[in-house]
């Protein structure tokens, strides 16, 4: 079974996405900030892909995607932003660091799964 | 909002101005305020700024309400689906335990025939006894008379030794020899007269008992014909129940499936219709045509040309283009859209 890194401030939004990928067959870790999600990439071998808010505390998703993919462990890891955000030049800043996907939220869970296992293949 | 607003933000104890309408203004006052001065123009951006940093907090809120709906609903769904797959479960669980007690019936209902069936046999075995016993009545009967009329030859014969030992008395002892046959005689009378009288105490004992025997076989006859009769009844009762009860069985099988799959249909579509009629998600589509709208009038009273946004969308199922949904291009997407780089 594949597992993914669901890094959101928002416990309602990190239950919606782990609901959706959990009937898909995909196990869910669960991060709440920047900083726990680098924490969690940075020690954990089991991850497939990561799914990341950009506005959260502490550290933004942009600062969290630039230090993982700045050469530590886990640099290849994919990554997709899930943000309300869609300025084209957020979008070009996260594509430049690395992140391999872009959803708007509200997302729509047979999209987003379809996504998913476009990038990772199934759960 | 457009990126060359980020610069102008409100800083702390900056005091806010009133809060302008979502609306476009009137082409008059759109007029006099391009005539307003450059602190006003600034004011006037720096006040469109924050009120799309407000829209952009207000839209995280709300999609997260929206979020928190969703899966409220969807776990209220799945619940319910749950709960109709249950009551699947222990309907099937009953029909089977139900059925298996109707084949415990049946298997009642043929062993009683095995009873029944030897009652029958019984029944056979006893009028047969009667038969006999009706039988050896008449007999007795006979042999009652034989041994009355025994015990008449005995009477004759004694009386007839004692006429011949008189005359024989009479004779002398020329007549000696007479009176030892008639001796003879009168103890062979005598043990005809006691046989006789045995053979009639005999026919009496019989006589007195057979009817009794006789009257015992028809109650036992009586007796094993009402049973075989009960019997009868009741495994007519057990085959009828099982019947009912198979019926009833059957229809509420069908009915309860037929409802619980109704129940998950409409669950199911319930589910699906979440991610499309949400009238969250339709609000946050009219903030975000509002927003641009305000957009447009602040830029066109400051006299810049405002940017090339996207239009927001009024509908679930565009903008997706033909073919991939999954775009690859640098357009700002949709709510609910993806891209993969």
């Amino acid at each position: 079974m594949k597992n993914v890194l669901i890094v959101d401030d928002s416990a309602t939004v990190r239950q919606q996405v782990g609901s959706v990928l959990r009937d898909a067959g995909f196990g869910v870790v669960e991060a709440a900030d920047g900083i726990e999600g680098a924490e969690s990439i940075e020690s954990r071998n089991d991850l497939a892909v990561v799914v990341c808010d950009i506005n959260m505390p502490k550290m933004s998703g942009l600062e969290m995607l630039e230090r993982v993919k700045g050469g530590g462990k886990n640099a290849d890891l994919p990554i997709i932003m899930l943000t309300t955000e869609s300025r084209p030049d957020l979008i070009e800043r996260a594509k430049q660091l690395g992140a391999k996907g872009w959803v708007v939220k509200p997302f729509k869970a047979e999209l987003f799964i379809k996504g998913l296992q476009k990038l990772v293949g199934s759960a | 909002m457009n990126a060359r607003n980020q610069a102008w933000v409100l800083g702390p104890g900056e005091a806010r101005t009133r809060t302008p309408e979502l609306e476009p203004e009137s082409p008059d006052h759109r007029a006099e305020t391009k005539e307003a001065t450059l602190p006003d123009r600034e004011r006037l951006l720096k006040l469109t700024d924050h009120l799309a940093r407000e829209l952009q907090e207000g839209i995280d809120s709300a999609c997260e309400v929206s979020a928190a709906g969703v899966l409220c609903a969807g776990e209220l769904i799945s619940a319910i689906v749950e709960s109709a797959r249950r009551q699947v479960a222990r309907t099937a669980e009953t029909k089977k335990r139900i059925e298996e007690g109707t084949d415990v019936a049946e298997a009642v209902r043929v062993q009683s025939k095995s009873i029944r069936d030897f009652a029958e046999t019984v029944i056979g075995h006893l009028n047969e006894q009667q038969r006999s016993a009706e039988r050896a009545l008449g007999d007795s009967q006979s042999v009652r008379e034989a041994g009355e009329r025994i015990s008449s030859v005995a009477s004759a014969a004694r009386i007839l030794s004692l006429n011949a030992r008189i005359e024989a008395g009479r004779l002398g002892d020329v007549g000696k020899p007479f009176v030892v046959i008639a001796t003879e005689m009168r103890e062979l009378v005598a043990d005809i007269e006691q046989t006789s009288r045995i053979i009639g105490e005999l026919v009496q004992s019989l006589t007195r008992t057979l009817p009794d025997f006789l009257d015992m076989t028809g109650r036992l006859q009586n007796v094993a014909q009402g049973f075989n009769a009960e019997l009868d009844r009741h495994v007519e009762q057990v085959a009828q129940a099982r019947e009912e009860v198979q019926h009833l069985v059957r229809q509420a099988t069908e009915a309860g499936q037929d409802e619980v799959q109704q129940v998950i249909q409409e669950a199911n579509r319930a589910r699906a219709a979440l991610g499309f009629q949400d009238p969250v998600q339709q609000l946050l589509l009219k903030l975000a045509r509002l927003a641009k709208t305000y957009a447009d009038d602040v830029f066109e009273i400051v006299g810049e040309d405002p940017p090339v946004l996207a239009e927001p969308t009024d509908s679930d199922q565009a903008p997706h283009p033909v073919g991939d949904p999954l775009r690859k291009t640098e357009d700002e997407p949709a709510p609910g859209d993806m891209m993969l780089f």
